[in-house]
């Protein structure tokens, strides 16, 4: 079951009530959460669930191994090991025995990536475990902690990617079911349900598809705006799995990181890197750039380090050339934008550069991201193409389409103070009111969104 | 938006007051509650009731649609309220089922405001890439035993073939190529059966076909197909079997990208990618059609086609010089050789061209089958 349906919020129903009636005893409530993990899991595919349990056996013995081995040659080949085990299990379901599938039509093509869903995630989680072991961050934890900071099914489909010591120091403690952070979950249960079932699918529909699927039909502008569109659904497909994802843990007491920091309104490439798909971003900048030296390794070298991360990234989304393209092009603006602009310091370009930046991000980002999207290079180049043609027709571009599009990216801008007061006012008002919020919120996305419930573009990776 | 993870370090605003979770659940309840019967007292059947299941292959965007059996937001697509057994009719409102592929999906869409103007509902029910040949990946039988008796339509327009024409697994397992006389035989009994369910108690059923394609090892498959479809259709007198393949082809009877429209002039009727999905215009062609057919059957009349002008002086139609062609490109579009189009035209090579210039698109070859627009009676208004 996906996360936003009716059938998943019975199961998270029980859940909560199960968890926060096991707290006092922290070993039962973590083997209760760790159970309704697996039957999550099984849900979608019971097989997947020996999967779980293998790349978990294999991130104890690994972490334990490498923990152990630090500061002895040993050391090394328990890391080679480590970084090994979970990439060989990405790479055999990606590209193993269902790869030889005849692919014949897309549908093919499809089920063979789709499985199975979310295995990216774990393997990053293991890899970056297994790498904060090695570099004395944390120490390997008990099996069932373990256990749990793979499956925690909250994230278990579409991230956020979890770190080790962000995650299992919360294990261990004490939580009061007096205090939840009730507010701010609801809030970001309901903004992820409406970005990811309501607006995701109406600029896929509206905009998006169409014009991907037929760019000659359309428009200068419209195929502008259809750039723009498909980067504004996938923010909303991962930002909005990610309001879920974070919202259901706050729920169980858990905090986890989001993995959308408005990048959309970010004021260079940089920057946008930075704040897009963080905790995937993060696991490419500490498992591969760091490894190959990071900035450490000076102005040129640190150059190629950065292209080389994003040419990994590329291959990590798939096999196709759009797909590798689409992370070169992406690490060689990055390396362009460093190499005329310098490196970025933590708060971004400010002033008149912030201004400046912003819109022109926005626009590079849109046109690179369509790689992503398009099946071929002949699409892409067709499509790019039809941006000088500035008389074609635009009537997909209504009031309605262009406003959303706005919203969506004008929001990033209000800062998170904002949000805070708006949990603040949402957990002062009675219950009564709250609950009818609840509903209204829920109404409105049954009614706009889609009938039935599709899996976000992104678990095609 | 903004995480919210932590709390700001300086606080502006009283801080958020933090709630029990008994609260919670309390909220939660009452929130359900309240959504629920919201939904049930509106009679909406549009609730999020379930997931697309991911071991049908799920719904899982393709590159060219992610709406997949939602349809477009005209049509009233449907996933019927599991707790309701019949989704309920308007008194003498006629219902319409169109179900099939992406190709289904193009032809409902278009096919919607004429039933609008009859005063005919239409449920549409596509899913990207399936048919009926691979069940494995969405199965189309289990679907329509569903849909069916749940919206019992007075009229069932299915639309296959688009992905159908690949390797099948035949009941003992082995999986046959098309050019294979075992292709032919397990795909007629697929088509066989859902047309027998379809057409059970005398509900009217309307096959539409396919359209040829562009690429001459999908078109070849393409074409056995076809036979399969009018073989099993021949047999049984009740199904009105659509045809789009003469309707969509140029004068020598193959792949056209530009048709001759029923009004008379040449118009691209594919979409610019495959050299096979039908673009709008072509869909709403076929859904002229279409309509006619649901019109004769629930007795309320479709739009007449419209007059086509323009068949005269040997021509079946014009086609409207556009920037940037030349003879041969317009030919190559029409489909036909550049020497048949300048001999319609009865000019040479060189003949300059003008921008809105109208050429005389050639009539079709004896012999050939292509729906040509009938010739109307008036003169042409230029």
């Amino acid at each position: 079951m996906l996360y936003p349906t009716i059938a998943f919020a019975g199961f998270f129903a029980v859940v909560f009530v199960g968890s926060w009636l096991l707290r006092p005893s922290a070993a039962v409530w973590k083997l209760f959460l760790l159970a309704a993990s697996y039957v999550f899991y099984a849900w979608w595919e019971p097989w997947w669930c020996l999967v779980l349990l293998g790349l978990t056996l294999a991130t104890q013995v690994l972490s334990t191994g490498v923990h152990r081995s630090r500061g002895t040659p040993a050391a090394r080949l328990w890391l080679a090991a480590a970084v090994a085990v979970p990439v060989t299990t990405l790479a055999v379901v990606k590209y193993g025995p269902q790869a030889d599938l005849e692919i014949v039509t897309s549908a093919d093509r499809i089920v063979a990536v789709l499985i199975p869903v979310g295995i990216s995630y774990l393997s990053f989680q293991s890899v970056l475990f297994v790498l904060d072991v090695h570099r004395g961050r944390v120490r390997p934890a008990k099996l069932v902690d373990t256990g749990l900071f793979l499956a925690f099914f909250p994230r278990l489909l579409a991230g956020p990617v979890v770190r080790a010591d962000e995650f299992l120091p919360q294990l261990r403690r004490r939580q009061d079911p007096r205090h939840l952070e009730a507010a701010p979950a609801m809030r970001l249960i309901a903004t992820g349900l409406v970005k990811a079932l309501v607006i995701s699918n109406y600029l896929a529909v509206e905009l998006v598809d169409p014009v991907f699927a037929a760019p000659a039909d359309h428009g200068a502008l419209t195929v502008l705006a259809a750039s723009l569109g498909f980067l504004v659904q996938l923010y909303c497909d991962i930002g909005g799995y990610a309001d879920l994802a974070v919202g259901m843990a706050l729920l169980l007491g858990l905090r986890l990181r989001h993995d959308m920091a408005s990048p959309l309104v970010a004021g260079s490439l940089q920057q946008f890197w930075g704040r897009w798909h963080v905790t995937v971003g993060r696991f490419f900048r500490e498992s591969v750039f760091t490894s190959l030296g990071g900035e450490r390794t000076g102005g040129g070298g640190a150059m190629a380090n950065v292209f080389i991360t994003f040419v990994v990234m590329g291959l990590w989304l798939g096999d196709a050339v759009t797909l590798v393209l689409f992370g070169a092009v992406s690490g060689a603006l990055v390396v362009a934008e460093r190499a005329v602009l310098g490196v970025e310091g933590p708060e971004g370009p400010m002033g008149l550069r912030r201004v400046v930046g912003t819109p022109v991000t926005l626009l590079v980002v849109s046109l690179s991201f369509v790689l992503l999207r398009v099946g071929s290079l002949d699409q892409a180049t067709e499509l790019l193409g039809r941006l000088t043609d500035l008389g074609g027709p635009n009537d997909l571009l209504t009031p309605l389409l262009l406003a959303t599009l706005a919203t969506v990216v004008l929001l990033q801008a209000v800062p998170g103070d904002v949000w805070s007061g708006v949990d603040t006012v949402l957990s002062r008002t009675p219950i009564v009111v709250q609950a009818v919020t609840l509903a209204a919120v829920l109404y409105l996305v049954a009614r706009l969104g889609p009938a039935e419930v599709v899996p976000p573009f992104q678990l095609r990776f | 938006m903004a995480s919210s993870d932590s709390p700001p370090a300086h606080r502006r605003y009283p801080r958020t007051r933090p709630s029990s979770a008994a609260h919670v659940a309390l909220v939660g309840l009452l929130g359900f509650g309240l959504f629920g019967a919201a939904s049930f007292l509106d009679g909406s059947d549009e609730t999020v009731v379930e997931a697309a299941p991911v071991d049908d292959g799920g719904t899982a965007p393709t590159t060219d649609a992610t709406a997949t059996s939602t349809g477009s937001a005209t049509a009233a697509a449907s996933t019927p309220d599991t707790t309701a057994l019949t989704v309920p009719k308007q008194e003498g409102v006629p219902r319409v089922y169109t179900a099939g592929d992406s190709t289904a999906g193009g032809l409902g869409t278009l096919l919607e405001p004429f039933l609008v103007e009859m005063g005919v509902e239409q449920r549409l029910d596509y899913k990207v890439s399936s048919g009926l040949t691979r069940d494995d990946f969405y199965s189309w039988p289990d679907r329509l035993r569903e849909q069916v008796p749940m919206l019992d339509p007075e009229v069932v327009v299915v639309m296959f073939g688009g992905n159908d024409a690949q390797p099948i697994e035949l009941p003992d397992g082995r999986k046959v190529n098309v050019d294979a006389p075992e292709w032919a035989e397990e795909y007629g009994r697929r088509v066989g059966e859902t047309m027998d369910y379809l057409s059970e108690g005398g509900r009217a059923v309307i096959w539409v076909g396919v359209t040829s394609a562009e690429p001459d090892s999908f078109n070849d498959r393409l074409v056995v197909l076809r036979d399969v479809l009018l073989a099993q259709a021949a047999t049984r007198p009740q199904i009105s079997f659509v045809d789009p393949w003469p309707l969509f082809n140029g004068p020598d009877g193959t792949f056209a990208e530009y048709v001759v429209d029923d009004d008379g002039e040449a118009k691209s009727m594919r979409s610019a990618d495959d050299g096979f999905h039908l673009n709008p215009t072509g869909a709403e062609r076929l859904a002229r059609r279409v309509a006619v057919e649901i019109g004769e059957v629930t007795g309320k009349p479709a739009p007449p086609l419209p007059e086509n002008p323009w068949a005269i002086d040997g021509a079946s139609g014009v086609y409207k010089v556009q920037p940037g062609d030349a003879w041969a490109l317009i030919a190559r579009r029409l489909g036909v050789s550049t020497e048949v189009l300048l001999e319609t035209n009865g000019v040479t090579a060189d003949e300059p061209l003008y921008v809105d210039d109208l050429v005389k698109v050639p009539t079709p070859i004896t012999g050939i089958e292509v729906i040509s627009p009938v010739p109307s009676t008036s003169p042409p208004t230029t």
